[in-house]
């Protein structure tokens, strides 16, 4: 055997050894081999281009003991809440009238596809026209683009609730569409409103910082374009690193609900 | 006197019924129902002037082949489809909605998934505003009666085998203290066994609680075994064959059936006049 063989058999245990760790020891080799590339790209371009790791560490940590980060997320939180809201609820509205009335449904259809399939940014100088850069305008953005997500889910869910179900309930004397709608079809519909809802929050993070970094500054996008001004990339990055953590804690939520409701979901 | 009832049955749709109108609890008049398939398809006779009347505490089936509008005929009996003309009258007026008075039996079972088995057998109750304390005990006698174990009232329907999941079916059908019984082929999806057991469980139930019955199915042994008069649709368009008076004695879930001498008679004469009405291109069944 000779030593480039011993070498090459070394190295394969090497691979072998990361194949059968656990999986959180596979993320986090994958996580400190980046940074680590970070960290050595660093040393060879200018630090407003890629500033090296630790000085994002520092300048997150300085966010946070200041209390700006704090603050940020506190108005965007509150941004991306109302946003959302108003998203699930006229979501909701629109999406049972357009799935339970068959004229209506008719009518709008050609309309959504073509507005789903705008780009919600190139709105966004309209709605600073319309509803001023004021709390009212930022959350108008984030309901904007939340809202399409959750209307095309819920009248999905509603038009397709399983008609036998639906028939059911009729036989056994339910009259009234409001009844029909607590008893059956919402509940038919739920997993697949829970699932617009998952992707509104996505868009709604999108359309939150969107919001906060033209239309006014404030929250984690006026962070992000307050630092980027000046130049201070490390601080840019400290604070977008905020974003996922907001995004992974509403998921979170969206998914605790999805649970309560798969119980009876085979 | 379910026996007397059935001896003394006449032929549906001649208009003169010689028990008087208290005797009769639905009877249909001159149904006529047509479909059209497509936007531009023509219209198909499904149903031709069909009437029947079914009489208090009687067990009818509605058999016929593929294509004959058994289900529809149902359906237009439980106003969950409209005739094209004709009437459905039940207690002397006429039906023009569903209501829990005539209480279903759907083929799939018709449960909600998301709803456990108490909450399914109750929601007719909820639904006509009974106080939840009386709802469950309602539901908890008539789950009782079917043969379901209390253990799997908190259970959610995919968790119950398909026999199990019609027995809640008939609970919760049973539970609008209805005194008509719509079934459309409720044991159709079943397998052989399972429907031979729920088909004594359904005679045994109806008889302790003298509904009224209108079966639909394509199973002549099943009409056979249970019915006191077996209503033959012919094909497309369906119209009234005959009705044939089930002449066996019950109570039937005491002994075997089939071993009875004037079983094979009743069977071979309801078999002889659905072959009569099968055409090869029968058309669809409508369910």
């Amino acid at each position: 055997m000779t030593a480039t063989d011993t070498k090459r058999l070394r190295r394969f245990n090497t691979a072998r050894t990361l194949r059968q760790s656990p999986m959180w020891a596979k993320h986090l080799t994958l996580g400190l081999g980046l940074i680590a590339l970070w960290e050595l790209s660093s040393l060879f371009l200018d630090p407003i281009v890629l500033p090296p790791f630790h000085s994002v560490v520092v300048a997150f940590f300085v966010l946070l003991f200041n209390g700006s980060l704090i603050a940020a997320l506190g108005q965007s939180l509150l941004l991306l809440v109302l946003g959302l809201a108003a998203a699930l609820v006229t979501g909701l509205v629109v999406g049972i009238i357009v799935g339970r009335v068959s004229i209506v449904e008719r009518m709008v259809v050609p309309f959504l596809g073509a507005l789903y399939a705008m780009p919600t940014i190139a709105l966004i100088p309209l709605m600073l026209v319309w509803f001023g850069f004021g709390l009212g305008g930022r959350v108008v953005v984030v309901w904007l683009v939340a809202f399409f997500p959750m209307l095309v889910a819920v009248h999905a869910g509603v038009r397709d609730a399983p008609r036998d179900l639906t028939e059911v309930a009729r036989s056994f004397g339910v009259r009234r569409e409001i009844t029909l709608l607590r008893t059956v079809i919402l509940p038919s519909a739920l997993p697949m409103i829970l699932n617009g809802l998952r992707l509104s929050v996505g868009r709604g993070i999108v359309g939150m910082v969107i919001a906060e970094v033209y239309l006014r500054l404030g929250g984690i996008g006026g962070l992000i374009s307050e630092y980027g001004a000046v130049f201070r990339t490390d601080y840019v990055i400290a604070a977008i690193a905020s974003l996922p953590a907001l995004g992974l804690l509403l998921a979170a939520g969206v998914e605790y609900l999805e649970r309560r409701v798969r119980h009876w979901r085979r | 006197m379910r026996e007397n009832l059935s001896k003394k049955a006449s032929a549906a749709g001649q208009g003169e019924n010689p028990d008087g109108v208290d005797a009769v609890a639905i009877s249909a008049r001159n149904i006529v129902k047509t479909y059209t398939i497509g936007r531009e398809g023509k219209p198909m006779l499904v149903l031709d002037d069909v009437s029947l009347d079914v009489r208090r505490g009687e067990f009818l089936a509605i058999i016929g082949p593929s294509g004959s509008g058994k289900t529809t005929l149902l359906r237009i009996i439980a106003s969950l489809e409209s005739a094209d003309s004709g009437q459905v009258i039940a207690q002397g007026r006429p039906v023009t909605q569903p209501s829990a008075e005539r209480a279903m039996v759907f083929q799939h079972f018709g449960l909600f998934p998301w709803k456990n088995i108490i909450d399914n057998v109750k929601f007719p109750l909820k639904i006509r505003g009974v106080k939840d304390a009386e709802a469950t005990a309602i539901a908890r006698d008539q789950l009782r009666r079917v043969g379901l174990k209390p253990q799997f009232e908190q259970s959610h329907p995919h968790q119950l085998s398909g026999g199990m999941q019609q027995r809640v079916g008939l609970a919760r059908a049973l539970a609008t203290d209805a005194d008509v019984l719509l079934m459309d082929e409720p044991f159709g999806a079943l397998d052989a066994q399972t429907r031979e057991v729920l088909q004594g469980d359904l005679a045994r139930v109806c008889a302790q609680t003298s509904k009224t019955v209108i079966l639909v199915t394509h199973d002549i042994d099943e009409a056979v075994l249970l019915a006191d008069r077996i209503l033959v649709l012919t094909a497309g368009p369906g119209r009234v064959g005959e009705i044939v008076d089930v002449d066996l004695p019950r109570p039937r879930w005491e002994y075997d059936v089939r071993a009875h001498p004037k079983y094979p008679e009743v069977r071979r004469h309801v078999w002889d006049l659905l072959r009569s009405h099968i055409t090869e291109d029968g058309a669809n069944d409508g369910d």
